[in-house]
């Protein structure tokens, strides 16, 4: 049972650590999604064996075996022992309030970019802000807007203009907020998998610059309208952080997607050294195989304890029925339990 | 009815065109918008999406020489717009510390990043003025 979970803590600590490795070897529109769903499948089974591994441990109080009618020394061989329950609980518990705070934030915050969003107006989801500092980032609403302001748009020439426009109409055609929301959302249950949750984020960036080339057809345009943005915010930016730089780089995880400076070098290159981007298949496969191992690991652990817990209940059920056929009544001894194991449970 | 020149998303043109209007900040003529944008674009494409932007009212025109030169209306409540913009910009700020908490590098560029950039700008538009 312990040996299990820690497969998905294993899966974390290898995404931690080679995340990069991973996504570089993916294409853009394959990585989103994939990286996506792989964070979330690793972060719900890192959560579900450590309320495993605290549950078994709880479970084996004396008062709540008893209140729930099942046999401790059933319960007891490959589970922690209860004062040790404490840790998996504090840490369950600790990483589901920051997912859950997390989600309240994001909500809210999706609301509000939401609403300010409705009163800007627009035309055909575009949002032209009269300000002479460089911005520029689109809200994900449901009909969606692109947000710029003129002093971003008089910095570009009507080519780098079209690409920028076309890097955000992406990001909203493809719900890419979403999948870095949802991304954000594993990484904040599961801070082992941050990398891995800012690799979808670069990803995401990734695909929208790679449609924005197939829209405008040229490489360079692309590559300059980004240099261009992120010089400007760059420059922005230097009074107290938070003067307009600063939306658009940090917008990315929840509010809005930023169109320059999420990792602007790695974009850059990728834009304009793009036979460096070798796309292996053993790289999804790979992907593939730790998302099986996580959801195959939550399931094989979900059903083991449920096992363990019935053959619990059968025991303490046995050992308390009054019928004379029963050796003993109390609690039954440790070596009843053994033939009752499932054979799931081998740790 | 597609020009040369790769296809656009649907209402692509139209937001060129206002974003064109808004960079140049003053009126336009068809023709100018056609000269600054582009990328084989025909002049009736040009003039059909201006005025449909009129009659949209994204834009307003005003008569020069023998047709219009088109500016970006500002929205009725402009001030209001810019405060709504402003507040906006607050609220995503307010994410920038939160993320920050939940820890990511935040991509200010670095000096290093910086130089690159400008130099691949030099290189590319060698002549034409660099944002200061």
């Amino acid at each position: 049972m312990i040996l299990l979970g820690l497969v998905p803590v294993a899966a974390s600590v290898m995404l931690a650590l080679a995340s990069g490795g991973l996504s570089r070897h993916l294409a853009p529109a394959t990585a989103v999604p994939l990286l996506t769903l792989l964070a979330l499948a690793t972060s719900l089974a890192t959560g579900l064996a450590l309320c495993l591994a605290a549950f078994g441990a709880v479970a084996q109080l004396p008062f709540l075996a008893d209140r729930a009618g099942w046999s401790v020394g059933v319960l007891a061989p490959g589970n922690l022992e209860p004062g040790w329950g404490v840790l998996p609980g504090a840490i369950a518990a600790a990483l589901l309030t920051a997912a859950l705070i997390f989600t309240i934030r994001a909500a809210r915050d999706l609301a509000r970019a939401g609403r300010a969003c409705r009163q800007l107006g627009g035309l055909d989801r575009l949002v032209i802000t009269h300000d002479d500092r460089p911005t520029a980032y689109s809200v994900p609403t449901r009909a969606g807007a692109i947000v710029v302001s003129t002093g971003m748009l008089r910095l570009l020439s009507a080519d780098e203009r079209r690409a920028l426009l076309a890097h955000e109409d992406s990001h909203l055609r493809h719900r890419h907020a979403l999948y870095v929301l949802l991304a954000d959302l594993a990484a904040a249950a599961n801070p082992l998998l941050r990398p891995l949750a800012g690799r979808v984020r670069l990803a995401v960036e990734l695909q929208a610059d790679e449609d924005a080339v197939a829209e405008i057809g040229d490489r360079r345009a692309v590559a300059r309208a980004l240099a261009r943005a992120s010089l400007a915010v760059s420059a922005a930016g230097p009074g107290p952080r938070g003067s307009l730089a600063a939306p658009a780089a940090g917008s990315g995880p929840r509010g809005s997607l930023a169109m320059a400076q999420t990792d602007a070098c790695a974009r850059i290159r990728a834009l304009t050294e793009p036979r460096h981007r070798r796309r292996r298949s053993w790289a999804v496969a790979a992907a593939l195989l730790l998302i099986l191992a996580s959801s195959t690991t939550a399931l094989t652990m979900t059903w083991a304890m449920h096992q363990r817990i019935e053959a619990a209940q059968l025991v303490y059920a046995q050992s308390h029925s009054p019928s004379p056929l029963t050796p003993a009544a109390g609690r039954p001894a440790p070596g009843l339990a053994p033939p009752l194991q499932p054979t799931g449970a081998a740790d | 009815m597609t020009q040369a020149g790769p296809a656009r998303p649907r209402g692509g043109l139209e937001r060129e065109v206002l974003a064109c209007l808004a960079a140049a900040g003053r009126p336009m003529a068809p023709a100018e918008v056609q000269a600054e944008l582009g990328s084989g674009l025909a002049y009736t494409t040009v003039m059909t999406t201006l005025s449909r932007l009129h009659a949209k009212g994204a834009v307003s025109r005003e008569p020069a020489g023998r047709g219009y030169a088109y500016t970006l209306r500002g929205s009725p409540g402009a001030a209001q717009a810019s405060m709504t913009a402003h507040r906006m910009l607050k609220l995503l700020e307010a994410d920038d510390d939160r993320a920050h908490v939940l820890s990511r590098f935040v991509a200010d560029l670095s000096p290093a990043d910086e130089r690159l950039l400008a130099g691949l700008l030099g290189d590319e538009d060698s002549g034409t003025d660099e944002p200061s």
